[in-house]
């Protein structure tokens, strides 16, 4: 439950974090909640696997996929105006607020026994994915969709006690992929717009 | 698992491995153009000899909609890059990365009908997302913008459909090691239950973000709309079905750990918003792509409709996925034509289409008919199919419903595409006295699929048709 804690409170900074650095440092860190969760599977009777996975998580999450992005997020978009978001802080505090309680209660109704953690873990990826919803540089849209992903992971473990080889192996590629792409989109925005800022693409209307 | 059943992952993977080191475009288009004939061979023998214990008849059904139509994927994007390098619109370089994440598309369309679980299936339906979202971003501008809305929305719709996949697993008791696609070996109750249904509800978020269901589909007319004719083609006749596809595969676990009156109902429901949304839209296109984006969110709700529907329904929306892709390809492969000659796809740039480019025309007046559900097309019987096993299952209420958005939809497309048809074509669309006037490639493809949806339509060849059956009886239907 700890570890749940610890990347639900990460998310939590990285929503608010003003710069590109400091939101994939964040990131960075938060590969340790999670290989903490598969090292505590693995010591509990996990097997080799859930170590191999530990090693996985650290150098792909919390070393080559930082490094990709630190290359191709733009540190800062230049706004002197502190955060660019979408919503009024109130409304992004008691958004939170509410998909932390929305989490925990469905960890709750989903059992006792890993009730809270797996609580957490859903508030987490409820929260890493609304960063895009609320903040309008495409780093932090970058940083929160993958900071949702760490958390899904979390959450699939801590439900699951272990995921197949075949499904960790696809996820860790999807992951090196997803942070790829990501940032080849947000390079190719800043050529064409010269800012990567999403209140500068309105020219689609959906 | 037997390996075999990986086999046609080796052809779009050697495509891409022979591309890698080619710098002439010629050599790309003729890769591209062999790759569409081996996979055309491929389905004739999967058809033919239906290899007993590599694939289930549903993944057989899906399989072979997809080698059929990325090979007429492949075949225009061959004449459409050599097209637009010759008129300077794209480098060598550039027609490289597009074949290359174009065989990166093709080898992920492969992955989903030749998966053997449901992990790989996941994987098969990102890495489409995944190399679709670069080729739409490759013309730049705005297809940039369109790329970013893509990424983000059918991104995170991914990572939750892995969630719920999960969830359902776990849920109804089902070793997530285990490879195949199990039922549930009794149904739950309680937490378990309660898993399985979130589980089901992420997965419909997420599979349904890529199948441009109601309300994760804004990505798609504009992702349609800007990418390259030959993508918009594969991205809206094969990729969305997969995303449909991945659904149908958790339904039927969900079904049986749920039972199937919850999970249906649901499917019901965002189906027939889809639907509503897509009809109440298509009337103010005044682009033909994004009229044809449009177009294909009103048959995935149509197709999800059909699977909420259950028995008869799921025949016929099962049916729909191959008649809506063979329709559907062949008409973005003639806005690519009309693009060709335009420079645009929209009206009042656009008019005079039939004039302009005779052949072209005609064959997308044709697939019009096709699309919107008339006789003698397969989409007028899988429509038919679809519908009549709503009433039959009880839903007449809504198949009324249904039939009154077809009919908006219908308008829609009635009211929009005689603008752009008919009339006289701007002098600068008219070719020069005795120069060629359109690209006869595409618009020979597009014929060529409009024969096979009017073959559909009359007598499904037999071979076909018992695959479909033993599809269909798998699905639940």
């Amino acid at each position: 439950m700890a570890s749940a804690a610890v990347l639900l409170l990460l998310i939590v900074l990285a929503a608010v974090a003003r710069t590109a650095p400091a939101g994939v440092t964040i990131y960075a860190w938060a590969a340790v909640p999670q290989a903490a969760v598969a090292a505590a599977l693995a010591a509990s009777g996990g097997g080799a696997p859930l170590w191999v996975d530990v090693a996985l998580i650290l150098a792909v999450k919390a070393f080559w996929v930082p490094r990709v992005l630190h290359r191709s997020l733009p540190v800062r978009e230049g706004h002197d105006f502190g955060l660019a978001t979408s919503m009024s802080p109130p409304m992004l505090l008691g958004g939170a607020v509410v998909m932390a309680l929305l989490g925990l209660r469905l960890g709750t109704l989903l059992g006792p026994a890993a009730g809270e953690a797996l609580g957490l873990g859903l508030a987490a990826v409820l929260l890493g994915f609304g960063i895009p919803a609320v903040r309008a540089e495409l780093w932090a849209q970058t940083v929160g969709i993958l900071l949702g992903e760490a958390a899904l992971v979390l959450t699939a473990l801590v439900l699951a006690g272990d995921l197949p080889p075949t499904a960790e192996v696809l996820a860790f590629a999807e992951v090196i992929l997803l942070a790829v792409v990501l940032g080849a989109v947000v390079r190719a925005v800043r050529e064409v717009h010269g800012v990567a800022d999403v209140r500068r693409l309105g020219r689609l209307r959906g | 698992m037997n390996v075999a059943s990986l086999l046609p992952l080796v052809v779009p993977a050697l495509a891409l491995l022979v591309t890698l080191p080619l710098r002439d475009v010629r050599r790309m288009a003729t890769v591209a153009r062999g790759t569409a004939l081996v996979l055309w061979a491929l389905a004739v023998w999967a058809l033919l000899t239906r290899p007993l214990g590599l694939w289930d008849p549903l993944a057989l059904w899906f399989l072979l909609m997809v080698l059929v139509l990325t090979g007429f994927c492949l075949m225009v994007s061959a004449q459409y890059v050599e097209a637009e390098v010759a008129q300077g619109e794209l480098t060598a370089a550039q027609a490289r990365r597009y074949f290359l994440l174009f065989h990166g598309c093709v080898l992920s369309l492969v992955t989903i009908g030749a998966a053997p679980d449901y992990f790989v299936v996941w994987a098969g339906v990102e890495g489409t997302t995944l190399t679709t979202i670069l080729l739409v971003a490759m013309p730049g501008g705005r297809a940039v913008e369109a790329a970013w809305k893509y990424v983000v929305i059918t991104g995170i719709g991914g990572l939750l459909a892995l969630l719920g996949t999960v969830f359902v697993l776990h849920g109804a008791h089902v070793p997530l090691g285990v490879v195949g696609f199990a039922t549930a070996p009794a149904a739950v109750a309680g937490p378990a239950a309660l898993a399985v249904q979130i589980g089901f509800w992420l997965a419909l978020v997420g599979y349904g973000s890529k199948a441009g269901l109601v309300p994760f589909h804004t990505w798609l007319p504009d992702a349609h709309s800007e990418a390259p004719a030959p993508v918009s083609a594969v991205l809206s006749g094969v990729k969305l079905a997969g995303g449909v596809y991945a659904l149908l595969r958790l339904l039927a676990l969900t079904d049986s750990a749920v039972g199937p009156l919850w999970p249906h109902r649901m499917l019901i429901i965002i189906g027939l918003l889809t639907l509503a949304l897509a009809a109440g839209a298509l009337a103010g296109q005044r682009d033909l792509k994004r009229l044809l984006a449009y177009s294909s969110i009103e048959h995935m709700g149509l197709i999800v409709l059909g699977a909420g529907f259950g028995g008869l329904a799921l025949a016929g929306a099962l049916l729909h996925m191959w008649t809506h892709g063979l329709g559907k390809t062949g008409l973005f492969f003639g806005a690519g034509n009309v693009r060709l000659r335009f420079r645009s796809t929209s009206a009042p740039s656009v008019r005079g289409v039939l004039r302009a480019m005779p052949l072209t025309g005609a064959a997308l007046a044709l697939g019009a008919a096709a699309i919107v559900g008339l006789p003698p097309f397969g989409l007028f019987w899988s429509e038919w199919l679809l519908l009549l096993g709503g009433v039959r299952a009880g839903y007449a209420v809504w198949v009324a419903l249904a039939v009154a958005l077809l009919l908006a939809a219908f308008l829609g497309i009635g009211l929009r595409l005689p603008d752009l048809l008919l009339g006289a074509p701007p002098k600068e669309a008219m070719a020069p006295e005795g120069a060629v006037r359109e690209a006869a490639g595409p618009a020979w493809v597009l014929g060529v699929e409009l024969a096979a949806l009017a073959v559909v339509g009359l007598a499904l060849p037999a071979a076909l048709h018992s695959v479909w059956l033993s599809a269909v009886r798998l699905g639940g239907g």
